[in-house]
């Protein structure tokens, strides 16, 4: 697979820290289902750090960095920014024109760019994916974004799928536990026993599969699931369309 | 309160600088206040599908 870098006037792919590093199949997933639907893709080299926890204790180092990612990737002709990271995107979306004014590209997330896709008719499905499954609404897209339908509508057109849907007003009062920023750090049992209520929640709805759209809750509600044995495994949504576009 | 409500960008809202005196005010930006906007709609949906069990007619005319 070949990513091209930093050519200008194109839409380009922020993959953050946490992307990079712990949770790569989304991003690499992700490029790849563009690549597929004909879309050219760019990455910037090296972003600048977008970390909560550094948002919470030295705003304006935090501040710093953000102006540099805004000005990378301006300097790199960016006209549109796909995000992969719901947390990285309510930053760009809610924190960065807060302190730096309007960002001179668009900010999309990447359920909403693939639903865009799928509709277009630029992505099909080739393959059937015959799960019983739910949707977890991470926090910060659903509570913090309002970003809740374009998930649901990915979900609902893979071919084979049992869906079985909850609200998203009435998971305002859900969470997988891992918070937005240093909250599982400083309170694991918590975020232990959270995660296990969530992945019971999927449970009681009599599926085997809870449906994720943040990096930070598969990891999160994984790890949840392995302690506790809980007969529900999470996956990302991009994983499913991949699955069911034909990329291994 | 009547004469003070204004009408921006399509919804009405109390004159801003009425609720400065008793609300500690904040930096809000466009996307933030179409969300708020949308999770009331949102909400109001959610009310009437868990728990109207019947809708009331108006009183007819006399």
């Amino acid at each position: 697979m070949s990513i091209r870098k930093n050519v200008q006037g194109e839409t380009l792919l922020f993959v953050d820290y946490f992307s990079a590093t712990q949770s790569t199949e989304l991003p690499r997933l992700t490029a790849q289902i563009l690549m597929a639907a004909g879309e050219k893709v760019s990455i910037l080299k090296k972003p600048a750090i977008t970390n909560g926890e550094l948002l919470e204790t030295d705003l304006d180092l935090w501040i710093q960095h953000a102006k540099e990612n805004v000005t990378k990737l301006k300097e790199a002709g960016a006209s549109k920014v796909i995000i992969v990271n719901p947390h990285e995107y309510s930053y760009f979306v809610r924190e960065y024109p807060k302190h730096l004014g309007p960002l001179p590209f668009e900010v999309i997330f990447v359920t909403d760019y693939i639903w865009e896709l799928v509709e277009s008719g630029k992505l099909t499905y080739e393959n059937e994916v015959k799960m019983d499954v739910s949707y977890h609404d991470p926090c910060s897209l659903n509570k913090m974004c309002n970003i809740n339908q374009s998930p649901r509508n990915l979900i609902k057109s893979l071919p084979g799928i049992n869906y079985k849907d909850e609200d998203p007003v009435t998971q305002w009062s859900y969470c997988c536990g891992n918070g937005t920023a240093s909250f599982k750090k400083v309170h694991p049992d918590i975020a232990y026993r959270i995660g296990q209520r969530r992945l019971h929640r999927a449970s009681d709805l009599e599926t085997d599969t809870l449906l994720v759209a943040c990096p930070h809750c598969r990891d999160h509600l994984t790890e949840a699931q392995a302690k506790s044995g809980i007969d529900v495994t999470p996956i990302h949504v991009v994983e499913l369309v991949a699955k069911a576009i034909g990329i291994s | 309160m009547a004469e003070n409500v204004v009408i921006k960008y399509g919804h009405f809202e109390v004159d801003p600088s009425r609720m400065q005196k008793y609300v500690k005010q904040q930096i809000m930006n466009e996307n933030e206040r179409e969300r708020i906007i949308n999770c009331r709609l949102m909400y109001l949906d959610w009310m009437h599908n868990h728990f109207t069990q019947k809708v009331v007619s108006p009183p007819e005319e006399e």
